[in-house]
């Protein structure tokens, strides 16, 4: 199933993207990047708005633009089209805040059957990892592209 | 080259290249989850299937060291040195 997501834009390693959410809030540039965190092919996802003055990221601001779903749908996208390229690497991804993981965890958990046939998902639950489960409070997340 | 349809019904994304954002390839946009993603890792660790071994072996030096491939080795050593290459087939001369 096709869900709707933004165009994504991004330099031509595939690590740092940009969309633009639409919604009663007017236009909000946001942006993704994968950031190496080890040589054993480890990145780290991360996304946040762009402040239109100063040009920063803020990956704590809720700019409640009606999009969520949009947005978490365009992330996935991302990841894939991020994974097409890095085909061997390892995704973790971990909230800003608690309130965030959260989101992260009910995304999750809501598109996990139509991601599960093409990652292996890991949910840390304190100081271990195991295999994605829906509905158990994970406090960060690791995927990996399964290889056909 | 992927056809239409299969470009419609992909998972992944028909990406637009901007050129621009690779100078942000080099720019850690969010120190702070960067650093508390490696805390984790550091602390944790990685599931069994997706951490790599501590010492990456290399094939070759495995087999160098391996008592078969020594053993055969020396039995072609010993070959050659007796029949040179007189027992060897003619295509193989």
């Amino acid at each position: 199933m096709q869900l709707p997501k933004y165009q994504l834009k991004s330099g031509r390693e595939l690590l740092s993207y940009e969309f633009i959410s639409q919604g009663p809030k007017g236009l909000i540039e946001k942006r993704i990047q994968f950031t190496l965190l080890n040589q054993e092919e480890v990145y780290n996802l991360a996304f946040g708005d762009k402040d239109p003055i100063t040009g920063e990221i803020d990956d704590l601001v809720v700019s409640n633009n009606g999009d969520s779903e949009k947005v978490l749908s365009t992330v996935v996208s991302a990841v894939y089209a991020f994974c097409d390229k890095h085909p061997e690497a390892s995704i973790f991804a971990l909230g800003s805040t608690p309130a965030r993981t959260r989101l992260y965890r009910i995304g999750l958990a809501k598109y996990f059957d139509e991601i599960k046939d093409d990652f292996e998902i890991y949910g840390q639950l304190e100081d271990q990892w195991e295999l994605f489960e829906k509905g158990k409070e994970y406090l960060a997340f690791l995927a990996q592209r399964k290889l056909s | 080259m992927k056809t239409i349809e299969e470009l419609n019904t992909s998972k992944v994304p028909i990406v637009i290249i901007d050129k621009s954002l690779d100078e942000l390839n080099d720019v850690v946009l969010f120190p702070e989850k960067v650093e508390k993603a490696k805390e984790v890792i550091a602390k944790v660790g990685l599931p069994k299937k997706i951490a790599l071994p501590q010492t990456s072996v290399s094939p070759i030096t495995d087999h160098g060291n391996d008592p078969f491939v020594v053993k055969k080795v020396e039995e072609a050593k010993s070959f050659f040195q007796k029949n040179g290459l007189n027992g060897l087939p003619k295509s193989v001369k």
